[in-house]
């Protein structure tokens, strides 16, 4: 099954080098071999069965209403090994403190900006920063309660960290979704293993949002607010509300009277105090922001601002996951919490310094660009691989707008087998960890693994085809 | 806001969980248009059955049948375009058949009241179990898949049957793995008005066409036809069984509008329905659904003390007109006053300032 397996000069996740499992790979390399492929694809159809008939889907935008598709699942499962994972979960925990702080900052006295450490019209040029959000102060100061950050491992194997979802990270559905799926066709495999539990994660999440209550308040009422069912993570806004016994809601079903928020029941109107909502900030209220907005609930952010409804993300946290930013979030866990950050990141330049923008120019050849305000690998340049065309328009777009452009080194991803066909093959693969803020900081053991399923593709994004694994955090010595 | 409760076990029983306006939209519709597909499939199944065997029957009748296919779902208009001129009454049947199962151009085609009903379904998948969503969505990938189409031209019998074990198993599901709360009392009273409409449309369409040829029909045609009525409705092996001897219109009409004991009657199904609404007002403190409880409450004395006599089918599509009128007030005023009343700013101030 491996005898035409193909390393390439990557990282390999599984193989130090060609026929030679990592130690932490071992038994699963055997159970693999022992398996055959023919099982392997069986158990794989199964897995796709389950997943169309429960509609565990996502939309892509093809045309108005978008078509439902399953997430493509890999049943080679990603293992993380214990004392790999206690160095990225401190890393996390210290990145998303830091992300608060400066949100916090960002919104207040804005010392970062005093310090000279970024240029103010850095912040006052993104996007994503909210001048209504100046001087508000959100319940107990938590602006990210729910955080996705995506790493990705070089050519030696090192963690670094490629960008911080702080808005609305979706996937996490799939994480549970993916790991249900294992532990039913791969039970021996997985029990044997010996893998960190994952399941709570939702419980911990209702935690992170009942903390964002008034305190004395016994029954708060908390709902998943969503844009809707044509909206390509609608599956996982209903997965969460079904997990965490909560209301999901559409914009449509709320209203705000006298600057509180109010659901429309049968029984009449009924005071919603805490909103996990998955609607980016410009269409939350067309009072404030887009006008055209039939997503979101007029008024609502007056009654944010009085304090009479918490929201999950806070508005404005858009300004800590801007590509922009990204490069400066070093310096700012060493100006906020005075430490050396545990996590690298990928060297970046950022377009709007004069320098960077004539080096990227320059460079475009060897270079991805990325849009500062897009998801999802929607507008992007992967320069080694685009054409001398698309090179010029997108140099083109940069002169016209570099604030709105960084560059970073083509990383060679790690490397992971995969089902491909009738064999297994190498593909890319990157990992989204959850983190939740609460009472305290949590990070789900594992996340998100995306693979890039075509040959040599770098991009993981499941809107460009990628698809995803299961992550196994293996159980170590507690610390 | 509640007050502190020392009672652990209401501790963690939430108080009153309120149900959203428009998940009480989506689970009514969700439900009535699996009750619709199922009606559909069955009128489809036995139509087909009776033109296939009844051997050589007068063209003009064996049109009428295919006919009352399209009357029952009003797509009447629709027959001129597939009551060819060069077709043969087995043809037209096949064409109305054709037309009425994957059609999704037709609004009541089996299909789109199934794929209406999976997204009424998917809409509110939070609201009802996993079960019931899991089979909802398989069944209409199964319907909708590549080889349906050779599927159903194959057996179309079987497709139909298909169809109805479908909506059987949903509604096992639905009542064996949902809590019986709100949003099962709007599924129950959504698929009781459905099939009380349904079963006025079949009785009006299959009245008709029977009575302007009951008298010219041998006995043996005769018997099949009215056979057809009650298997249209579900009903045969009931009737059967409180029912010796030939096959009576008049006591075909009053075992399927006043059997009190028969889950496809009109009687049992308007009780069913005005038991729902009760239970829902029950639930809740507002003041909404007194319009839907009085229109069926005066609906269901109207069946409870009715008589189809004298001329028997002069009284039969008076008091089947009437029940459809009834029934379709009262599936507005619950519309407007659980889902759409909800909806406007203005007007909820005055009725839910109690439960603020």
């Amino acid at each position: 099954m491996f005898e035409r397996y193909q390393i390439d000069g990557l990282f390999d996740e599984m193989f130090e080098r060609p026929g030679a499992a990592r130690p932490h790979y071992a038994g699963l390399h055997e159970r693999i071999r022992d398996l055959g492929i023919e099982a392997i694809k069986h158990r794989s159809a199964m897995a796709d069965a389950c997943f169309r008939n429960q509609g565990v889907t996502f939309t892509v935008y093809k045309d108005a209403l978008g078509v439902e598709k399953i997430f493509p699942f890999d049943v080679l499962p990603r293992i993380i090994p214990a004392d790999e994972w206690a160095v990225i979960e401190k890393g996390l925990v210290q990145r998303i403190t830091a992300l608060n702080l400066f949100c916090h900052d960002i919104y207040h006295q804005q010392h970062i900006l005093r310090e000279k450490i970024i240029a103010p019209d850095m912040i006052y040029n993104a996007k994503m920063f909210r001048r209504q959000m100046l001087g508000i102060n959100v319940p107990r100061g938590i602006y990210i309660s729910i955080c996705g950050t995506d790493l990705i491992r070089d050519q030696n194997g090192d963690y670094l960290v490629l960008e911080d979802n702080c808005r609305t990270p979706s996937g996490v559905s799939y994480v549970l979704e993916n790991r249900a799926i294992m532990k039913r066709i791969f039970p021996a495999v997985f029990q044997a293993a010996h893998v960190r539990p994952i399941e709570d994660y939702p419980h911990n999440l209702l935690r992170c949002l009942r903390h964002l209550a008034p305190p004395d308040m016994s029954d708060p009422c908390m709902v998943v607010l969503t844009p809707g069912m044509h909206n390509s993570a609608y599956y996982e806004h209903s997965f969460l509300a079904r997990q965490m016994g909560l209301e999901l809601v559409e914009g449509r079903d709320l209203l705000v009277d006298d600057n509180y928020v109010y659901m429309r029941t049968t029984a009449g109107m009924r005071r919603v105090d805490v909103i996990y909502r998955r609607i980016d900030d410009d269409f939350i209220d067309p009072l404030c922001f887009r006008p055209d907005s039939l997503l979101g609930v007029a008024g609502i952010m007056n009654a944010y601002r009085m304090g009479r409804v918490a929201l999950a993300n806070a508005v404005g946290v858009g300004i800590a996951d801007d590509k922009a930013i990204y490069p400066y979030v070093s310096d700012l866990i060493r100006f906020y919490l005075k430490q050396d950050p545990i996590l690298k990141s990928v060297p970046t330049y950022i377009c709007a310094r004069e320098d960077d923008k004539n080096y990227v120019l320059e460079h475009l050849h060897e270079l991805v660009v990325k849009s500062t305000n897009e998801a999802g690998g929607y507008g992007m340049l992967m320069g080694h691989q685009a054409t001398q065309t698309e090179r010029e328009q997108f140099a083109a777009k940069i002169k016209a707008d570099p604030r709105n452009f960084i560059a970073q080194p083509v990383v060679q991803i790690s490397q992971h087998p995969s089902i491909i066909g009738n064999q297994i093959e190498g593909r890319r693969i990157d990992l989204r960890p959850y983190i939740l803020c609460g009472s305290s900081i949590s990070v789900m053991p594992g996340g998100l693994t995306r693979v890039a399923l075509t040959r040599g593709s770098l991009v993981v994004n499941s809107s460009q085809g990628g698809g995803s694994k299961d992550t196994w955090v293996l159980e170590g010595q507690a610390e | 806001m509640s007050e502190v409760n020392s009672n652990p076990a209401s501790a963690l029983k939430r108080p009153g969980r309120t149900l959203l306006a428009r998940v009480a939209d989506a689970s009514f519709w969700m439900s009535r248009y699996m009750e619709r597909a199922e009606h559909i499939a069955r009128i489809l199944m036995i139509s087909g059955d009776v033109l296939t065997g009844a051997g050589d029957l007068d063209r003009l009748f064996a049109l009428e049948v295919a006919g009352d296919v399209l009357r029952i779902t009003q797509r009447d208009h629709m027959f001129p375009a597939l009551a060819t001129a060069d077709r043969n009454p087995l043809e037209v049947m096949a064409a109305v058949a054709n037309y009425m199962t994957l059609d999704e151009n037709n609004p009541n085609s089996l299909l789109h009241c199934l794929a209406k009903a999976r997204e009424n379904a998917r809409s509110i998948r939070e609201s009802i179990s996993a079960e019931m969503w899991e089979h909802i969505n398989t069944f209409y990938w199964t319907m909708k898949s590549e080889d349906a189409r050779r599927r159903f031209e194959d057996v179309p019998q079987e497709f139909y049957r298909q169809f109805m074990m479908g909506s059987f198993l949903f509604q096992g599901l639905t009542d064996q793995t949902m809590e019986h709360g709100q949003v099962w009392l709007f599924i129950q009273l959504s698929k009781y008005i459905e099939r009380v409409d349904m079963t006025c449309r079949i009785l009006l369409a299959k009245f008709a066409t029977l009575a302007r040829v009951d008298s010219s029909l041998v006995a043996s045609l005769r018997t099949i036809q009215w056979m057809a009525v009650l298997r249209t409705c579900c009903s045969i092996e009931a009737y059967r069984r409180c029912n010796l001897g030939d096959l009576e219109p008049s006591r075909i009409a009053n075992f399927i509008i006043f059997d009190p004991n028969f889950p496809r009657s009109i009687h049992f199904c308007v009780k069913q329905a005005l038991a729902s609404v009760d239970q829902i007002r029950s639930g809740l403190t507002a003041d909404a659904g007194r319009e839907a409880q009085r229109r069926l409450g005066r609906l269901f004395a109207e069946v409870q003390y009715s008589q189809v006599a004298g001329d028997m089918y002069e009284s039969l599509f008076d008091f089947l007109g009437r029940t459809r009128t009834g029934i379709a007030e009262a599936a507005a005023a619950i519309q407007e006053q659980w889902f759409m009343r909800a909806i406007d700013p203005n007007g909820w101030r005055s009725w839910s300032t109690s439960s603020l």
